[in-house]
């Protein structure tokens, strides 16, 4: 197991060479994108921090110890990055007009000729509920959410990337999930 | 059994593990929303690639942490050092300026409170060294 990790270690040390980066953005750039749009339900924010993420990486290089996966050092960055980005009020209160704007605009393109079996439909409308109410959760909540059910990370991997205990995560997740199921309970009411 | 605070009607407890269940499937078709909401063209990914390949290349490495701290810890001592050494006393204007007159005078007091002239005061020493061994007693 240690000859494992240190070879893998050593596959991220290499790909952190400024000659290789290009494969590790390659590597990446999707999961990076996918979280932070999770996160941000804001494509063109998306892009830009997964710009910034993968260029914030690679000024950083050396400070990477090869400590936990390189992939879990980038959804890291990310996620500070994105969670930054939600708290700056200038930018909340500008996303808040566009929302208003183009309501469900954020919401994903499913296929509309999905099996018509009425039970798949109403799971799947119920599913995109719980995805519209986990953007409305406080952003840490948001980004422990999303890496937990979006991303299936597990426990020790959320508190790697975002930086927190494993309790503190297990308590931003328990309360995401009440506010979350409040939510899609007050929606399906109506 | 569970009631609604806002006054809806009673949730049951075969309800509530129906919601329980419900919002268990939702999340777990949570990974695929992601996924299909995450997707973009190759023409997207490409662009993106040269983006950050083109602020890489604008961007130099970050020095590391201990630079900016090492030089800051440099510079407080730094600073420490010139502070604790003895300032100076200033000089007076009585000692850098050269006043001629002021000089003459010095000289004529420190003549006057010798008993004999500057240039004669080896000769005397002489003297009185030769006056003392000559009045000295013969044992």
């Amino acid at each position: 197991v240690l000859a494992a990790s240190a070879q893998s270690v050593a596959e991220s040390r290499a790909l952190l060479r400024a000659e290789d980066f290009d494969e590790l953005v390659r590597l990446h750039q999707k999961r990076i994108y996918r979280v932070l749009y999770s996160i941000l339900r804001d494509p063109d924010a998306a892009d830009t921090l997964t710009q910034d993420c993968f260029l914030r990486a690679y000024q950083h290089r050396a400070n990477f110890r090869g400590e936990s996966r390189v992939e879990t050092w980038l959804i890291r960055i990310a996620v500070n990055l994105a969670t930054d980005h939600l708290r700056s009020r200038k930018r909340a209160f500008w996303s808040f007009l566009k929302s208003t704007d183009s309501d469900g605009a954020g919401e994903p393109e499913l296929a509309r000729d999905a099996p018509s079996a009425e039970r798949v439909l109403v799971a799947r409308q119920r599913a995109l509920l719980v995805w519209q109410a986990a953007a409305e959760l406080p952003p840490q909540q948001r980004a422990v959410f999303h890496l937990r059910f979006a991303e299936e990370m597990s426990l020790e991997e959320i508190a790697e990337a975002t930086q927190l205990e494993v309790g503190t995560v297990k308590s931003h997740l328990h309360r995401a999930l009440l506010t979350v199921r409040r939510k899609v309970n007050e929606w399906e009411s109506r | 059994m569970k009631t609604y605070g806002n006054g809806q009607q009673p949730e049951t407890e075969a309800n509530l593990g129906e919601a329980e269940r419900a919002l268990s499937a939702a999340l777990a078709s949570l990974p695929e929303i992601a996924a299909q909401s995450g997707e973009r063209s190759p023409d997207f990914w490409r662009s993106q690639r040269l983006a950050i390949a083109a602020q890489m290349a604008g961007a130099a490495p970050c020095e590391p942490r201990w630079v900016p701290w090492s030089v800051a810890v440099a510079a407080v001592i730094l600073a420490a050092v010139l502070l604790s050494r003895p300032v100076a006393p200033p000089q007076s204007q009585a000692l850098t300026s050269r006043d001629p007159d002021h000089e003459l005078l010095v000289g004529i007091e420190q003549s006057l409170r010798r008993s004999v002239p500057l240039a004669l005061e080896p000769a005397t020493l002489l003297t009185q060294e030769l006056h003392s061994a000559t009045v000295k007693p013969a044992p």
